[in-house]
């Protein structure tokens, strides 16, 4: 029996500074509520201490008594025969009585937090607007006010609150940034809402959150909160058109790679002021301007795009992205002209 | 008697391979749904560890995209469908009829039926792989990524072909169970003196039979839309992909409930046993598997709280979820209740159905902050949710089944699984469960989103999934122990009395193995616990000079038994034929189908025209 009560207490001090530990060392990721930046994701978070707290009390009593009870009222003898107690009424009535106290009030708090937190109660519908599309497994930002269009990258002023349009033309998808918002569905034939606020620059991370099929690990998007005047100033850059490419150059070269058809490339992609207006993939008018590409999965690099368009399904097998393979001086070439839509 | 050219005799033999196939003995079917069972288990748990090991350093390529999402699927359907529920019609199989002093379940053949078609169920789902690919669009399968669209190929038809014909099992299963529950009683035995673990299955048959239409109807829809070109998920048409998943919640949280629901009758089993107690609140704890049956029906739009509904719909599911939560609660305080000034033997059976009472608490107080609707929106779809939904299937259902394998062994085969080789499986298996999804839980809350094939570096997740690599091989480990437990317990002599654990109930009243007949007589039923009654007295009279009790009959007994019969099988491979046939339907132009059809109905036949024998 001591060596029970010496395995047990070691497993409960295991479990317990483990949990401490962790939850000690500050929770430390670049995609969790608990490190929120918005009024939402904030009384999220708030909320979730609260019951942390509770239920790790109630985890306590019912293993604690569990322990205690195991320890303490072990067989004596072969034949002990204990009092054949069948129950006690009162105390069934009051451990029926609180936790259904305690579920109430979690439930108040439940509802207050919806009201302040909840995608679909955005505390003024006349906020910027920006639609938000998933796609197999890229996600497309539209901003209709000032016809823009870009993927991957989402950028909105701080201190200023951004209703969201929610769409998918494909599978369920689901719109997710953890510092700031909690999640809301995109599914095919419904127009879902949800809204941004921030008051903190920066860059928050944001991931797919419902299985859409074989890459959906690599559904990603960034959020960046900026100043009302960078913002002001990045919108203004995504509105002009391109830089044209000078004749001769090594951008010309690739560009004309670009619009030939049989590349595959317009079939997919828009790029403003060309002959380029597919809308399957992409639009890569500005695309020299994002930090990341491929659903966001890698950085945005020269090594990177090499690999990407040399074989894309090399990089993310099972991607829409089928072209024709590329010599590596085509290959060269598009990097060129894809770094000049900036 | 009358002889029909159109029938054979029944088959009469007593043992071997031929004998095990047209067995109509509960006892029999049990074993067979047991060990089924366990070798899917198996299958399962191997998908997992393949899972574990991809996800153990980030941006693995151990496992390409596909295959990775083939596993997580297998793993889901075959966990579910293939162990857990077949685990639990196992035990109700066996247990039930002696529990409640009967010969067998009310309807034998059918009873076969449904063990027959779950084997074909499996082979079927399993072939996929074999097959130019398994399903790949998750245990739960939402549309419209499940539609030829976005998933053409057989993986999906199998699956839904598969699920098919597992719940025609189950429900043929449910409505053996209810019947020969309600009927088959010995005198004496009133409903309110069903020992819980029939309750736990009278309930759970009760949430089948309510909850399989549902997913029934799903998956016909679904497959219409793939094959007769409807659009009952399509948006483009004017069709709907919440309804798929309106149509498989509806099932899907009872399903949750119809898996643990067994496992709550047999911890109160394993703890009244060996505390030497009555179950603590016995008409609460009856009423309790009542309640969380009866909300268990309003809550599953919980699963959904992300996809646009109202903020009325989402209070009112909020609502229903907190509800259960307070039977729920009931039966945690009702078994510490059993043990408080008990005497407890301690051992390893005990020590599965004591580990329950803390592991399935953080389950449930998991399953609450779910409920929390702002808390959910940020943690659903995350490792929370998978680290929930194994505490309360593993750190429940699976604990509760191995305490009820260690507890049930005796009396099933006559022979002990060895002690401490179950210790060892006991601390591998705790230590292991939770350094994997409690651990989950945390990295939820960090953000890592669930079926994600990899996930990239430096984003807090790295250790914390290297550890849930490792305590799943260490939960691995105990499973391989557990199964040379088995090995080598069947080898040695057999040594267990009728009651080796001063048993409650009617199966301890009897041999071990029970005679093919079960009881030869029977005792008077004054309480949930016959036999104790009948050893120590109603009020403990005797309880310095208990009576022995054994209803055995001494291995011979003048008792009419229901006969083998292999027309169950036919039945089932006829359906099996016919599903193989649907897949299929294109390619060969639906001739396989009548085939099927046929088989069926020749068994069919067959089984209502062979002479009793």
């Amino acid at each position: 029996m001591h060596s029970l009560w010496v395995k047990l207490s070691r497993t409960a001090l295991f479990l317990v500074s483990s949990v401490a530990l962790a939850v000690l060392a500050g929770c430390s990721s670049t995609q969790t509520f608990l490190q929120p930046n918005s009024p939402s994701a904030q009384d999220t978070a708030n909320l979730f201490y609260l019951l942390f707290v509770i239920a790790a009390l109630i985890f306590i009593l019912v293993e604690g008594l569990l322990v205690v009870f195991v320890l303490r009222y072990q067989r004596r003898a072969q034949n002990e025969h204990p009092e054949q107690i069948h129950g006690n009424t009162p105390l069934e009535i009051t451990w029926t009585l609180i936790p259904a106290l305690i579920l109430a009030g979690v439930f108040a708090l439940t509802i207050r937090t919806m009201a302040s937190s909840s995608p679909k109660l955005a505390p003024t519908a006349e906020g910027m607007q920006i639609n938000v599309i998933g796609h197999q497994w890229w996600w497309e930002i539209q901003y209709p006010d000032q016809k823009v269009v870009t993927a991957s990258e989402l950028h909105i002023p701080t201190g200023k609150v951004v209703n969201v349009k929610l769409t998918s033309d494909n599978v369920i998808h689901s719109f997710w940034v953890p510092q700031l918002m909690g999640k809301t569905d995109t599914v095919p034939g419904h127009t879902n809402a949800s809204w941004l606020y921030t008051e903190t620059p920066g860059l928050y991370h944001g991931q797919c959150a419902e299985f859409c099929g074989e890459q959906h690990a690599h559904m990603l998007f960034r959020v960046l909160a900026q100043p009302q005047a960078e913002f002001d100033a990045w919108i203004q850059s995504q509105q002009v058109a391109p830089t044209p490419v000078a004749a001769g150059s090594p951008q010309a070269r690739g560009q004309e790679i670009f619009l030939t058809p049989a590349k595959g490339c317009i079939g997919c992609h828009t790029v403003e002021g060309t002959t380029a207006k597919g809308i399957v993939g992409p639009n890569l008018t500005h695309f020299a301007s994002r930090d990341c590409f491929a659903g966001c999965m890698v950085e945005h690099t020269t090594e990177n795009l090499s690999r990407w368009l040399h074989n894309p399904q090399a990089v993310k097998p099972g991607t829409l992205m089928k072209i024709p393979p590329l010599t590596d001086e085509e290959v060269n070439s598009l990097i060129a002209y894809l770094e000049s839509l900036k | 008697m009358a002889t029909n050219v159109m029938t054979l005799p029944r088959p009469m033999a007593r043992g071997g391979l031929w004998s095990w196939i047209t067995t109509v003995d509960h006892k029999r079917i049990g074993i067979l749904y047991l060990v089924t069972a366990f070798f899917f288990f198996i299958l399962g748990g191997i998908e997992a560890i393949l899972i574990r090991t991809q996800l153990a350093v980030p941006d693995n390529s151990l496992i390409a995209p596909d295959l990775y999402n083939q596993f997580f699927t297998m793993h889901g359907t075959t966990m579910v469908f293939l162990a857990v529920m077949p685990l639990n019609t196992g035990f109700g199989n066996y247990i039930v009829p002696l529990m409640i002093g009967a010969r067998d379940m009310a309807f034998p053949r059918l009873n076969a039926l449904g063990y027959w078609l779950f084997l074909f169920a499996g082979l079927l789902l399993y072939a996929s792989f074999f097959l130019g690919g398994a399903p790949n669009a998750g245990w739960f399968g939402y549309a419209p990524l499940t539609e030829n669209a976005f998933n053409p190929g057989h993986g999906i038809n199998f699956w839904i072909l598969s699920l098919q014909l597992l719940g025609i099992s189950s429900l043929v299963g449910a409505l053996n169970f209810i019947v020969t529950i309600l009927n088959l009683r010995a005198p004496g035995m009133t409903i309110n003196r069903l020992p819980l673990f029939v309750w736990g299955t009278l309930v759970t048959s009760l949430l089948i039979i309510f909850a399989i239409p549902s997913i029934t109807v799903a998956l016909i829809l679904l497959l219409f839309d793939r094959f007769f070109g409807t659009n009952f998920y399509l948006a483009q048409a004017q069709g709907d992909p919440l309804l798929w998943q309106h149509l498989f919640w509806f099932f899907g949280h009872p399903e949750v409930y119809i898996m643990i629901m067994p496992a709550f009758g047999i911890i109160s089993e394993l703890l009244a046993t060996y505390a030497r107690r009555p179950i603590f609140g016995y008409a609460a704890m009856a009423f309790a598997f009542a309640g969380i049956s009866f909300v268990s029906f309003t809550v599953w739009a919980h699963h959904m709280f992300a996809v646009g509904m109202s903020p009325v719909a989402d209070a009112a599911f909020a609502a229903s979820s907190f509800l259960v939560a307070v039977p729920t609660g009931i039966k945690i305080f009702n078994w510490l209740g059993t043990l408080w000034r008990g005497s407890i033997r301690i051992t390893t059976a005990f020590l599965f159905g004591a580990g329950f009472i803390g592991q399935f608490t953080i389950g449930g107080l998991g399953g609450v902050m779910l409920a929390t609707v702002p808390v959910d929106w940020q943690v659903t779809d995350t490792y929370f949710v998978v680290g929930h939904l194994h505490y309360v299937l593993f750190a429940g259902a699976i604990l509760a089944l191995f305490g009820g394998t260690y507890h049930w062994f005796p009396k099933m085969t006559g022979r002990f699984l060895d002690e401490r080789l179950g210790r060892i499986h006991f601390w591998l298996t705790m230590v292991g469960m939770i350094l994997v999804f409690l651990t989950m839980h945390y990295v939820g809350v960090l953000g890592m989103p669930r079926r994600i094939f990899t996930y990239a570096g430096g984003q807090g997740w790295d250790l914390w999934n290297l550890i849930e690599t490792i305590g799943a091989y260490l939960v691995a480990l105990g499973v391989f122990v557990f199964l040379v437990n088995i090995v080598i317990s069947l080898r040695t002599k057999p040594t267990a009395t009728d009651d080796p654990w001063d048993g409650q109930t009617l199966e301890w009243a009897t041999s071990s193995p029970p005679p093919v007949y079960n009881f030869a007589t029977m005792i008077p039923v004054n309480s949930p616990r016959p036999l104790w009654d009948a050893k120590y007295g109603m009020h403990s009279e005797n309880a310095a000079n208990p009576k022995t009790v054994d209803l055995s009959g001494g291995g011979k007994a003048n008792i009419h038994l229901p006969n083998p019969s292999f027309y169950p099988l036919v039945v089932a491979f006829g359906m099996a034929v016919f599903a193989v046939g649907v897949i299929y339907s294109i390619e060969t132009s639906f001739l396989i189908v009548p085939v099927g059809v046929i088989i069926m109905l020749a068994g069919i036949i067959g089984w209502l025209s062979e002479p009793v024998g």
